[in-house]
């Protein structure tokens, strides 16, 4: 019954000390060759917060991302997350730590269905072991079923009930973004990395989307940092925005501070 | 062969007997005693899984949702607006409001703000059950007009968190925490309300279509819907725990008279799919034994197996077409009752097992015992179509005054009509202006508020539908349309719009079709393509196209189009011959009140938009520019200037 659709429960039950997620990010650099990516890049994100990342192509947000998540490794400067450094650890590491992300060029398993790709990421959290998943023994059961019932909470609450079985390959790139979105939840995050969270979706995603993640950050404290290049997507849902360009931050605040801000003008729209 | 051979498991029928002497909440009660907790009522799917409902726990939600509605103050003879989706909910919801002897009013969810807050205001209603947050969005838009609703319930929570501290709105488990209370507090109230009620009250207001007016809302009592329930259960090979699925929307009479007329006296099990997206999916999952759905539904169908047999290689169609045509021909004899040869009933064994079965399968319908169709006239390529492929669908006739749908035999009848009804207690008489006249039980009790134009329908028993039939001359008869909708053209001759349009909507790749003539030389159409159908064709000829506009303007489509009319044309006689047509640029949309929510065409406000492409095509342009309004998918609406071609059929134009 619709009436007792329940809340999410992997975000719910948690405990306020569980949702810890203060990132600091100190005098970043990361160098490609010769070319700059980022240089000095200081920037703080607190608990709760959902924050924007915008700037013009080549500015280095996704630059940024790669090396919050582990994928590219800064020549210099430090991340740390909860008060701990993370700046050397392996990617796989981070996700145990609860840093989830997604891509801007979707990164799922085409072949296989919504379900599958959303259940790869339950695998953290399983505690059985090879044995006894070879013959799908008690526990193991147990286990996948409880999974499963946090995937259902999960579609349930992306409204991905109609595509529960297709296989990713067949469907729309703005419901392939929300597979993906899913996944990254499955992970149970305390921090969600979202890169270009709506790029290529109708207005009618945009407007699911932009819900599903007000509601998280909102209603489950979820913290949330998003490059996205939809101004006014960005813009309507970011309490704070960051601005980038040739891999430096020019504007940094509440979005209405940001879009009259003379750098950014200038960045976006050159030389007025 | 996996055909059902499930046995009918009868009502009792002493028991059904009874049922005219309860209202709907007395009879749920009375099934809860009689099927108890091991039979399943109602069947939802959540998280991928059919989760059922017993009929004790199905009476327990509706006794906890008549008491939560007393405890937030609901009267007898209150009005109650629900602007519910299917779901389990929707039955809490209307017949826990029956069961405190106040009156549900179900409305459509697309309805717009201002038209919900009218109907509302109009029924002067005290509460309103509403689905989700999309809902509650629009009342609370008009909250100040809507001073006059106590409470508003909404059943779904997703996205309600902003509202939690509105005392005006309460959340359906709070309504049944509420009730729950109550019934500790006093155990007696819910029986003593319930048994309060009588067969005579009104059960339940509920709009009309409002295909050629405006829309009427029809008070029907419990009796009616009882007494329809009993005929069907009687009449019908329906039993205990057979599987019925809810598709249409709740406010429509089909979606009524089956959710809490039949399903409920005769104890069949409703099925509610996870979302309406994936409800033809669902379908599949259940595979109903019964199945009853608006003329559309069938049409959309038949369309759609058609234009996929078409595009599925070079063998699957000739296998199909064989067996289709050995359909056909045991249907024209069965319909002339000739005997059958035992060669045509082994080819068609054959047919059924190779190719036929597995496409009733892939739609769902091969444990379907019968299927009913109704809603409005049916075009008998249809039915032919369905019977042939080896689906039962039989012809249903009615309206929301005769309280839904009773199936009908037009075949051999004579030209009084007597003998079509299948149900001994609903008659049928067409009168001498050849409307259609209906008497039964079921007859509804009158309209609500004033009784609109055209005074009351009801004289001497007999309901006069407004719908017309035709006699062939030699037995059979032939439901042609709505008396207000028959068109004469120039030389005076009377047709009717609909069957001509029943006729094109049978092509797979027309979607809709407007017929035009009242009045002129001669008979024209303004035509919708069929977006999904014709896009695929489209695709396998390599032409791109991006909107429907955009698909609807190519050269090849329109040719397309006027071949499939010229073989419409073929079969029809030369007055009525559909010599120019249009392709509309955008689709006909109950948004724009082109068609009413249950998708039938509004006529008056069609010609009223497109007067100006409906001109020309009584002139001598081949070509004519309008200032069209397009809706674009982000919402946007832009009025462009649009080129359209006017496709002529037939050479000589000038009616003979």
């Amino acid at each position: 019954m619709k009436a007792f659709r329940g809340k999410l429960n992997i975000f719910a039950s948690k405990l306020p000390e569980d949702r810890l997620a203060d990132l600091e990010v100190k005098d970043l650099t990361l160098v490609f060759g010769g070319v700059v990516a980022l240089s000095k890049i200081d920037l703080t994100v607190k608990t709760g917060e959902l924050v924007g990342i915008v700037g013009p192509n080549g500015a280095g947000k996704t630059s940024l991302l790669n090396c919050i998540t582990g994928i590219l490794k800064p020549r210099n400067g430090k991340i740390l997350f909860n008060g701990n450094e993370i700046t050397s650890l392996p990617v796989h590491r981070l996700a145990t730590l609860g840093i989830a992300r997604t891509y801007q060029n979707i990164e799922l398993y085409p072949d296989r269905s919504v379900l599958a790709n959303v259940n790869l990421a339950r695998h953290i959290h399983s505690k059985y072991n090879l044995g006894n998943a070879s013959f799908f023994l008690g526990n193991v059961r147990e286990e996948e079923a409880h999974h499963l019932e946090i995937i259902e909470n999960l579609i349930d609450f992306l409204e991905m009930q109609p595509i529960r079985k297709r296989s990713v390959g067949s469907l729309s790139y703005g419901m392939r973004k929300r597979v993906e979105l899913g996944r990254a939840l499955a992970l149970e995050p305390t921090l969600l990395v979202l890169d270009e969270p709506f790029a290529g979706m109708t207005m009618e995603e945009k407007e699911d989307t932009a819900r599903f993640l007000i509601e998280l950050n909102e209603e489950y404290d979820l913290t949330i940092i998003l490059v996205e290049h939809d101004m006014s997507m960005v813009m309507s849902i970011s309490e704070r925005v960051v601005v980038f360009d040739f891999g430096v931050k020019i504007a940094e605040g509440i979005p209405d501070f940001v879009q009259n801000h003379p750098h950014v003008i200038k960045a976006y729209h050159g030389e007025i | 062969m996996k055909t059902n051979r499930k046995k009918i498991l009868r009502m009792d029928s002493e028991a059904v007997a009874s049922m005219p002497r309860y209202t709907l909440p007395q009879i749920l009660s009375r099934q809860a005693d009689r099927l108890g907790s091991g039979k399943v009522a109602l069947r939802e799917k959540t998280s991928g899984i059919w989760k059922s409902t017993s009929w004790n726990q199905y009476l327990g939600f509706t006794k906890s949702t008549a008491l939560g509605m007393i405890s937030l103050g609901l009267k007898r003879d209150h009005n109650v607006g629900l602007i519910l989706d299917n779901g389990p909910e929707w039955l809490f919801g209307e017949l826990g409001i029956q069961s405190v002897g106040a009156v549900p009013f179900p409305m459509f969810s697309s309805t717009a703000a201002e038209d919900i807050a009218e109907d509302l205001n109009h029924i002067n209603a005290s509460f309103v059950i509403a689905q989700d947050q999309e809902q509650i969005n629009k009342l609370l838009m008009l909250k100040t007009e809507l001073s006059f609703i106590e409470h508003i319930v909404y059943v779904d929570p997703t996205g309600m968190n902003p509202y939690e501290d509105d005392p005006w709105l309460v959340s359906f488990s709070q309504l049944l925490e509420l009730g729950e209370e109550l019934d500790r507090e006093q155990p007696d109230l819910f029986i003593k309300e319930l048994w309060e009620g009588k067969p005579d009250d009104i059960a339940l207001v509920i709009l009309t279509s409002g295909t050629t007016e405006i829309p009427k809302r029809v008070m029907l009592s419990h009796a009616n819907f009882t007494d329809m329930a009993c005929s069907w259960i009687n009449n019908a090979p329906i039993g205990i725990g057979d599987n019925w699925m809810s598709t249409n929307k709740t406010a429509s009479i089909i979606e009524q008279m089956w959710g809490i007329g039949i399903t409920l006296c005769g104890g069949l099990v409703i099925n509610f799919p996870e979302s309406p997206e994936s409800a033809m999916k669902d379908f599949r999952n259940i595979g109903p034994d019964v199945i009853m759905e608006p003329v559309g539904f069938w049409e959309d169908l038949a369309s759609n197996i058609q234009a996929r047999i078409k595009l599925s290689g070079p063998f699957k169609p000739c296998l199909f077409n064989w067996s289709y045509r050995i359909g056909v021909d045991i249907f024209h004899l069965e319909m002339k009752r000739n005997p059958v040869s035992i060669r045509l009933k082994f080819l068609r064994w054959m047919g059924t097992k190779l190719i036929l079965h597995p496409l009733l399968d892939r739609i769902g319908s091969s444990r379907v015992r019968v299927a009913y169709v109704g809603g409005a006239p049916v075009n008998p390529e249809v039915l032919r179509f369905f019977q042939a492929i080896g689906l039962d669908l039989k012809q249903c006739y009615g309206m929301t005054e005769t309280c839904g749908f009773f199936p009908i035999d037009l075949t051999q009848t004579g030209k009084t009509g007597l003998e079509c009804s299948l149900f001994p207690d609903t008659e049928i008489r067409i009168a001498d202006d050849q409307e259609i006249l209906v008497r039964s039980k079921s007859n509804f009790e009158g309209y609500y508020g004033n009784t609109g134009e055209g005074g009351d329908p009801l004289k001497d028993g007999w309901l006069h539908t407004g719908d017309i039939a035709q006699f062939d001359g030699k037995e059979d008869l032939a439901i042609i349309g709505r008396k207000q909708n028959v068109m004469s053209t120039g030389g005076g001759q009377r047709f009717s719009p609909e069957f001509l349009e029943a006729r094109m909507k049978f092509s797979p790749y027309i979607k809709e079709a407007v017929v035009l003539g009242d009045g002129l030389p001669y008979v024209a159409a303004l035509i919708n393509i069929d977006f999904g159908n014709v896009g695929s064709w489209a695709e396998k000829r390599n032409i791109s196209c991006l909107s429907y506009k955009e698909l609807s303007l190519q050269n090849e489509v329109e040719q397309l189009i006027r071949e499939e009319i010229v073989q419409i044309n073929s079969n029809l006689p030369d007055r009525l011959k559909v010599r120019r047509i249009i392709l509309l640029y955008k689709m006909l949309d109950a948004d724009d009140y082109e068609i009413t929510r249950t998708g039938k065409v509004k006529r008056d406000v069609v010609l009223e938009e497109y007067n100006e492409m409906v001109d020309a095509i009584y002139s001598d342009q081949s070509e004519v520019s309008v200032e069209g309004q397009l809706r674009y998918r982000n919402g946007k609406i832009v009025r462009k200037e649009i080129r359209a071609r006017i496709l002529d059929l037939i050479a000589a134009r000038v009616f003979p």
